[in-house]
């Protein structure tokens, strides 16, 4: 009979692997954050994108990229904004060569307000990572998750509607455009609105998202988007 | 040649006489007595009431009652599914994502209502037409969002959406024809500048406010003026409250005020009022009024993270009346005893009566004022 220890190791190790994601993305540059109660209001519609699990301030020290089978690029565009836009980071981070397909931990330890960012709840900060460096503009986006201990049920996508009355998505599993939930207690600042867009099953390497908005009925520009999803995932 | 002197006791016997005539012994040992008692008994009593009032007013504060007076090109409300609320809307064009049963749709081409989804109905100007919103115990817990803004051809438009959950905002009731009719669960109202018939008037009463917006570049609707007012209920004035405290809001705030969930939780109230002649070089304003107990305003202003307006700590004690009558009282009371103990010492410490003590200390006539700092000890 194999000794308690051992049967306890062999149980513990598989859980050790999958916590411990064997990539790590290297910092870009000097870490850029700023806290200010001067805040600065966001030109983008798309301000996170990131598994339920990886929502709120609590997630920001175990943050895991779900990395590209095929990526555009090796580096990435890591932003977080609360929706009062009083904390705003913006940094490039570059994934490991080999890592792609693969999840890839995004450490952010060099921040100085951790503290503070744990106090921000599940629907106060949005994080998202975009492809590419922070200087160009990307509309691909890779989800961000706090636990690869098992695919996501859903991604969460937060949105500033820049004063849309209603806001969908379209795409993924569903055809029909579906209702995204709006923020109506608390600062809206930097995003109003937030989407949750089943993680598709058995799909293929991308998802393909629009965000609609409407104001007073009158169709505002729609802002598509690029999910990268994870392989085996 | 000194002058003859005089004792002080014998000079104060008359008068102590003509005194001890006056008063009896007893209305003196009744006077002593009561000094006695306001001294020892009715201050230490005092001051334990003032300090549990103190304590009440830190662990019970008083209630805050915040008014919202504004001109505003936006606003907008949270209204409870259960109670019904109810607006005129002739002249309006009716928006709605489901067909509605009673009213004739407008033309695809004719709609002004945008996407596709919308079928629009043009309300008649010369029926009274009431939008009921909520009412239905179903919806209980849950909640209506209206959203209205001026519209750039001085028009106004709402948009009336029911949480997940809520089947139905309502009924549209055409009171002419005795006629109800059902809603969906999306609404859009849209008063163009041209058509708008009527004064508008939408009497609320919410579980959140919202004046004003978040200024942003993309859009140019704003709070353009308004005032705050903090109150607390008192029973001295006709009008039972008493102004706290009062600020301005700046063009671009937007304020927030929410239901007191209190026991028993209290609603904001208030209106919005649409006015059909408004000066032809500004833009078109809601006047938003909006009253409730909170326990703070929020103003959120342009480029920074906002702040909450409430009353200073200490007007917890400054507001209450009780605390202040006593914390008078028991001053009174102080001064007075002191008053009268300075003046009992004084009296003890008559010209004379000094000047026969300082004639038994030194002798002789008192010496200069410069030699006596010498000689003092």
């Amino acid at each position: 009979m194999p000794h308690p220890a051992l049967v306890l190791l062999a149980l513990l190790l598989p859980l050790a692997a999958q916590a411990a994601p064997p990539y790590v993305a290297k910092l870009v540059g000097p870490f850029h954050e700023t806290e200010s109660v001067d805040v600065n209001v966001s030109g983008s519609v798309i301000v996170g994108v990131s598994s339920l699990n990886a929502t709120g301030g609590k997630a920001v020290q175990r943050l895991q990229l779900l990395h590209a089978p095929t990526p555009p690029s090796r580096l990435v565009c890591l932003t977080m904004q609360s929706r009062d836009g009083v904390y705003y980071s913006r940094n490039t981070f570059e994934l490991p060569a080999e890592s792609a397909g693969s999840v890839v931990a995004v450490p952010y330890d060099r921040s100085s307000r951790l503290d503070k960012l744990a106090k921000y709840g599940h629907e106060d900060l949005a994080i998202r990572a975009s492809a590419g460096p922070c200087e160009r503009s990307a509309n691909e986006y890779y989800v961000l998750d706090a636990s690869a201990a098992r695919p996501p049920d859903r991604v969460r996508v937060f949105v500033n509607s820049f004063g849309a009355t209603d806001v969908f998505y379209a795409g993924g599993p569903r055809v029909k455009p579906v209702a995204c939930k709006s923020i109506s207690e608390g600062r809206r600042t930097s995003f109003d609105y937030w989407c949750d867009i089943p993680w598709p099953r058995g799909g293929g390497d991308q998802l393909g998202v629009e965000i609609l908005r409407e104001r007073f009925g009158r169709e505002m520009p729609a802002v598509a988007l690029t999910l990268f999803l994870a392989a085996g995932k | 040649m000194s002058a003859p002197q005089r004792d002080p006791a014998n000079a104060a016997r008359p008068l102590v006489a003509a005194v001890c005539g006056a008063i009896s012994a007893r209305v003196l040992y009744l006077w002593e007595l009561l000094l006695w008692l306001a001294t020892f008994i009715l201050l230490p009593l005092l001051v334990i009431v003032l300090l549990g009032l103190v304590i009440f007013a830190v662990f019970v504060p008083p209630s805050w009652y915040y008014s919202i007076s504004a001109r505003s090109e936006a606003a907008a409300l949270t209204l409870p599914a259960e109670r019904e609320t109810s607006w005129r809307v002739e002249g309006a064009t009716l928006c709605s994502t489901e067909a509605l049963e009673g009213l004739a749709a407008l033309d695809a081409a004719d709609s002004p209502c945008g996407a596709r989804r919308w079928q629009a109905y043009a309300l008649p100007q010369a029926q009274e037409l009431v939008l009921a919103l909520g009412g239905s115990p179903a919806s209980a817990g849950r909640s209506i969002a209206v959203s209205m803004e001026t519209r750039s051809d001085r028009g106004l438009q709402a948009s009336i959406r029911g949480e997940p959950g809520i089947t139905s905002l309502g009924v549209l009731r055409l009171v002419d024809q005795g006629i109800d009719v059902a809603l969906g669960r999306e609404l859009n109202l849209i008063w163009p500048g041209e058509a708008r018939p009527r004064d508008l008037m939408f009497p609320f009463i919410a579980d959140h406010v919202r004046v004003g917006r978040d200024v942003t570049w993309s859009d140019t609707s704003l709070l353009h003026e308004g005032s705050m007012e903090i109150f607390t209920a008192t029973e001295e004035h006709l009008s039972k409250r008493t102004r706290v405290e009062e600020a301005e809001l700046l063009p671009g705030d937007q304020v927030r005020l929410d239901r007191f969930d209190g026991d028993p939780p209290l609603q904001p109230k208030g209106f919005l009022r649409f006015d059909r002649f408004q000066a032809e070089d500004s833009p078109g304003t809601l006047t938003a009024v909006a009253f409730g107990r909170a326990e703070s305003l929020r103003i959120e202003r342009f480029g920074d993270s906002g702040y909450d307006f409430q009353p200073h700590w200490l007007a917890k004690f400054t507001q209450n009346r009780l605390l202040l009558m006593v914390s008078g009282f028991i001053g009174g009371l102080l001064g007075l005893l002191g008053g009268y103990t300075v003046i009992r010492d004084i009296h003890a410490r008559s010209p004379a009566r000094a000047r026969a003590s300082y004639k038994a200390r030194c002798g002789g006539k008192p010496e200069p004022p410069s030699a006596n700092e010498n000689t003092s000890d």
